[in-house]
């Protein structure tokens, strides 16, 4: 898997990765699982993928990105699995020569990673329930 | 004719994971749609917003299924 990982993502070793191009601009974006969702206290999510199509999809939207914009350099990976509060559910990174492409397209990348690729989270609280959670 | 259904996420705590179907040649997405709604009343809000795949590719309701096609059940989405 190339976008999508059952590990921890090490957003340091993935900011170095950056240090191979030479744009003058790095913008990353981390997607971290917050402590409390709607007033209730979550312990963990666990995400769920169609992995193969997701896999050819956030490589599509990587590749049309760095076409629109003329990126230097564009990358991310999702977790799946149990990822636990506080930790990195996503990674985007852009390079570009100046920061204003490498914002846009940074947030062009995430909204459709969000939006279309087949990713589902099941929330899971420290009550004991859970619910599963599309975005809105 | 038979086909095989994959689905995913909630639906999963209507419908096993995989399961096979029997369809009646040429049908379309929108039959399927229809006829798994018949089956199961209690998924209609979370099928009628579902999206289908077959091989990786979106396909839309019109999409006439083939023998021995694999089809996917996406509903809407929530990575991040």
């Amino acid at each position: 898997m190339q976008h999508l990982s059952r590990k921890k993502i090490d957003v340091n070793k993935f900011l170095s990765e950056s240090e191979n191009f030479n744009g003058g601009a790095v913008v990353i974006f981390c997607g971290k699982i917050r402590p409390i969702n709607k007033n209730k206290s979550v312990k963990y999510i666990l995400y769920e993928s169609y992995i193969s199509m997701a896999e050819k999809m956030i490589k599509n939207i990587l590749d049309s990105a760095i076409t629109k914009w003329n990126l230097l350099h564009a990358s991310a990976i999702h977790r799946i699995g149990k990822v636990k509060v506080n930790e990195v559910a996503v990674i985007v990174i852009t390079q570009h020569e100046h920061r204003s492409e490498a914002y846009l397209a940074n947030q062009y990348i995430i909204d459709k990673i969000k939006h279309e690729v087949p990713i589902w989270k099941c929330e899971y609280y420290n009550d004991g329930t859970n619910m599963w959670l599309p975005n809105s | 004719m038979k086909v095989t259904i994959k689905i995913f996420a909630n639906l999963k705590d209507y419908l096993p994971e995989e399961f096979q179907l029997i369809i009646d040649d040429d049908s379309s997405i929108e039959q399927l749609r229809d006829l798994l709604i018949n089956k199961q009343p209690r998924i209609k809000d979370i099928l009628v917003n579902s999206r289908f795949a077959i091989d990786e590719e979106f396909v839309d309701d019109k999409t006439i299924i083939k023998k021995n096609n694999t089809i996917y059940i996406i509903p809407p989405v929530g990575g991040g």
